[in-house]
């Protein structure tokens, strides 16, 4: 519950982070920035200055009719060029948005009358009054020297020049070659966006609802009965990483782990009355004697069987008597047919694996490793006759050990 | 909810992007350009070969005319009277100026005039290396070849500066050097004019120049004494043409246009030109002719210091125009 409520949550903060990195995605600057000013003049004049200012993959661009040209020349010698013209500086750009320009007008020719006022210059830009047959006639700026000029560039309607491909110090010239006014100039400039970010909020955001709606899910689907078969599953994976591959088949634990009864023990009862609470009680021993396959009576007594052969009757010593006379040996009988003592401690027979059994031994209840049939008993050697048994009941931990070894 | 944290979210994306977005950069100032001559190597030959190109179209066609665009001054004036030698005598052969440079003067930025000079790996002619002397008056104006003279055998151009900061155009009156380029090329002219004789001739280094002049002058007196006439050369320096630049050691070199004319005057004889030059005959020659010659000066003023003379390290004295008055 715990961990579903956390999964909930990060899918909360992950469809936050989702949406955030998606919106940031689509609105992010853009890393190349372009910015332009409207140009009325056919030239367009770069300082250095400004050359400097978009550094190394800067680059200045103007629009225009026609034949394009560019040129680089001394600061002194371009200013002078100037001095005579009307020409378009780029001054600055103040913001991510606008590149400022200044228009320079020729200076006053001195042979020119005085009287000449701001009013009376033309416009850069060609006069309405021209006729629709005679285009507007533009005159070159570049009839003057050309030796002032180091580097060239040309270009069709379109002119770009890298800032860096210009020697440091100098300045750049844009013009058209004959005349008309340019259009417009631009600076391109890449700049360094702190957007790093954008991507892997996006993946994490990404991860974060999936987890969420995971959870989700899960808190729908009852998947308990999965869990506890995965559960169980892991348990047995973990136990054979471990090397224990489980209980041998036939083993105690096996047979433990399949449900067999474990038996209560019993305290053998008073000599004098062992037969009755024999005949009474073990209800194997009534079963076997109403068969005619053992010499115990109902009344506890001994009747040694009548008609039944000795084979019949289970393994007997040699000398034909059912059952080996040995003392007061537990499970013992005389051949007189006294009821037998049962010595030590008597264990219900019904347990085949802690009782002395006070007749035969027959197959069901003797502790016979090989676990061979009463036909199969070689005569004259009971098993543990007159030895009570040591195969008591082990603890499990202790039987898991003595299984492991 | 829903609505609310989605438009949430959208707005702090948007808080966050826009936080994203870098500075403007500050302005920045341009590096000093490292090559400070107004001219480099590449367009100092561009200039070299618009001149040659030009030249050599005129030298083909002898036509002084084509002349003008890159070539002007003494030069065109020099280069006009040789066209006219040979469109008369095709033997007679042109100054031979190679157009292969041993060494550029490139010239320095700053005001106008801008002064170029150069010079010329030896001609086939066996002459000395000729000095060439270019001449930009304004930022209009091309580059223009004024001015060439061979060096004066035995004489060494001093060092100049290098393409980084170009070689400067001085006043000529420049409190720099004592005395001032223009003092030394008047005390020059004056030596010219006085001749051998002057007092100011143990203040230049010998050179063959005035040498030559001398000798030329003597020799027309000498031809007019026989005739009770008399030889007078007239030294016309070109002062606005004539301009100084700025040598490495501090000194400068003059280079300078100037006019000789030498009038000769003869009583009861006639003056009969040589064959050779009757095609810069102008007018009727009888008793008084004049030889104009357009004569191209590099006078080398040492910097402070300088334990030299100063001295003309390179002249031309090519007959223009013998004329009747």
């Amino acid at each position: 519950m715990r961990l579903r409520t956390t999964a909930l949550i990060a899918g909360l903060f992950g469809v936050i982070a989702l949406i955030v990195g998606l919106v940031a995605q689509q609105q992010r600057p853009e890393t190349t920035v372009t910015v332009g000013a409207p140009v009325g003049t056919a030239a367009v004049i770069v300082p250095a200055d400004m050359l400097a200012f978009a550094g190394t993959d800067g680059r200045y661009a103007v629009d225009g009719a026609g034949t394009l040209l560019a040129f680089s020349a001394l600061p002194g010698d371009l200013e002078a060029w100037a001095s005579s013209r009307e020409v378009t500086y780029v001054t600055g750009m103040p913001t991510w948005e606008s590149l400022t320009t200044t228009v320079q007008e020729p200076e006053p020719d001195p042979s020119a009358s005085p009287s000449a006022s701001p009013e009376e210059e033309s416009s850069p830009s060609p006069s309405p009054s021209v006729s629709a047959d005679a285009g507007p006639q533009f005159e070159s700026l570049l009839a003057g020297s050309a030796d002032l000029w180091r580097q060239s560039w040309t270009g069709t309607d379109r002119l770009s020049v890298g800032g860096a491909n210009v020697e440091p110090g100098l300045e750049l010239m844009l013009t058209s070659e004959d005349g008309s006014p340019l259009t417009g100039v631009d600076l391109t400039l890449s700049r360094d966006v702190n957007d790093a970010w954008v991507a892997p909020l996006i993946v994490w955001g990404g991860i974060l609802t999936a987890i969420g709606v995971i959870a989700l899910v899960l808190l729908l689907i009852d998947v308990r009965p999965v869990q506890a078969r995965a559960e169980e599953w892991m348990a047995h994976r973990q136990r054979i990483g471990t090397g224990d591959a489980g209980p041998k088949p036939g083993s105690r634990r096996a047979r433990r782990l399949e449900g067999a009864a474990v038996p209560e023990a019993e305290l053998a009862a008073e000599p004098d009355e062992q037969a009755g609470a024999l005949s009474s009680d073990s209800s194997s021993a009534s079963d076997e004697a109403a068969d005619g396959s053992r010499g115990v009576t109902d009344e506890g007594g001994f009747e040694p069987p009548s008609s039944t052969s000795a084979a019949e009757a289970g393994p007997t010593s040699p000398a034909g008597t059912p059952f080996a006379v040995g003392g007061s040996a537990p499970g013992a009988v005389t051949s007189a047919g006294t009821p037998f003592a049962v010595g030590g401690s008597a264990a219900s027979p019904s347990d085949p694996r802690s009782a002395s059994t006070p007749s035969s031994p027959s197959a069901e209840s003797a502790p016979t490793p090989s676990g061979s049939s009463p036909e199969e008993a070689t005569p004259g050697t009971p098993p543990s006759a007159g030895t009570p048994s040591h195969d008591d009941f082990l603890p499990p931990a202790q039987a898991d050990e003595e299984d492991d070894r | 909810m829903r609505r609310a944290l989605i438009a949430a979210a959208a707005a702090a994306a948007v808080v966050i992007v826009a936080g994203c977005t870098p500075e403007v950069p500050a302005p920045s100032t341009a590096a000093s350009v490292e090559a400070g001559a107004a001219l480099q190597d590449a367009q100092a030959q561009a200039v070299i070969e618009a001149t040659f190109d030009e030249l050599a179209a005129a030298d083909a066609a002898l036509d002084g005319s084509m002349l003008g665009e890159r070539v002007d001054g003494q030069v065109k004036r020099a280069r006009n009277a040789q066209y006219k030698l040979k469109s008369a005598d095709s033997s007679v052969p042109l100054t031979d100026i190679p157009d292969e440079m041993q060494a550029v003067y490139l010239p320095a930025e700053g005001s106008w005039p801008r002064v170029m000079a150069a010079v010329t790996v030896e001609p086939d002619d066996d002459l000395t290396p000729v000095v060439l002397v270019w001449v930009q008056e304004d930022i209009e104006d091309d580059y223009t070849l004024v001015g060439w003279a061979h060096m004066v055998p035995g004489a060494t151009l001093p060092s100049m500066p290098g393409g980084s900061t170009g070689t400067s155009t001085l006043p000529l009156d420049t409190d720099t050097i004592d005395p001032t380029p223009q003092a030394s090329y008047e005390s020059y002219l004056e030596l010219l004019r006085g001749g051998s004789g002057s007092d100011l001739d143990d203040q230049f280094a010998p050179d063959t120049y005035r040498e030559g002049v001398f000798a030329a002058r003597k020799s027309f007196s000498d031809s007019a004494e026989q005739s009770d006439g008399k030889a007078v050369d007239t030294i016309v320096p070109k002062m606005s043409d004539t301009f100084a630049i700025g040598t490495a050691d501090g000194g400068a070199l003059v280079l300078a246009p100037l006019e000789v004319r030498s009038a000769i005057t003869v009583e009861d004889a006639q003056i009969i030109p040589p064959e050779s030059v009757e095609p810069l005959v102008r007018g009727e020659i009888d008793d008084q002719a004049t030889y104009t010659y357009a004569d191209f000066l590099v006078l080398y003023v040492p910097g402070p210091g300088a334990d030299t003379l100063p001295g003309v390290v390179a002249a031309d004295h090519t007959l223009i125009l013998l004329s009747a008055s």
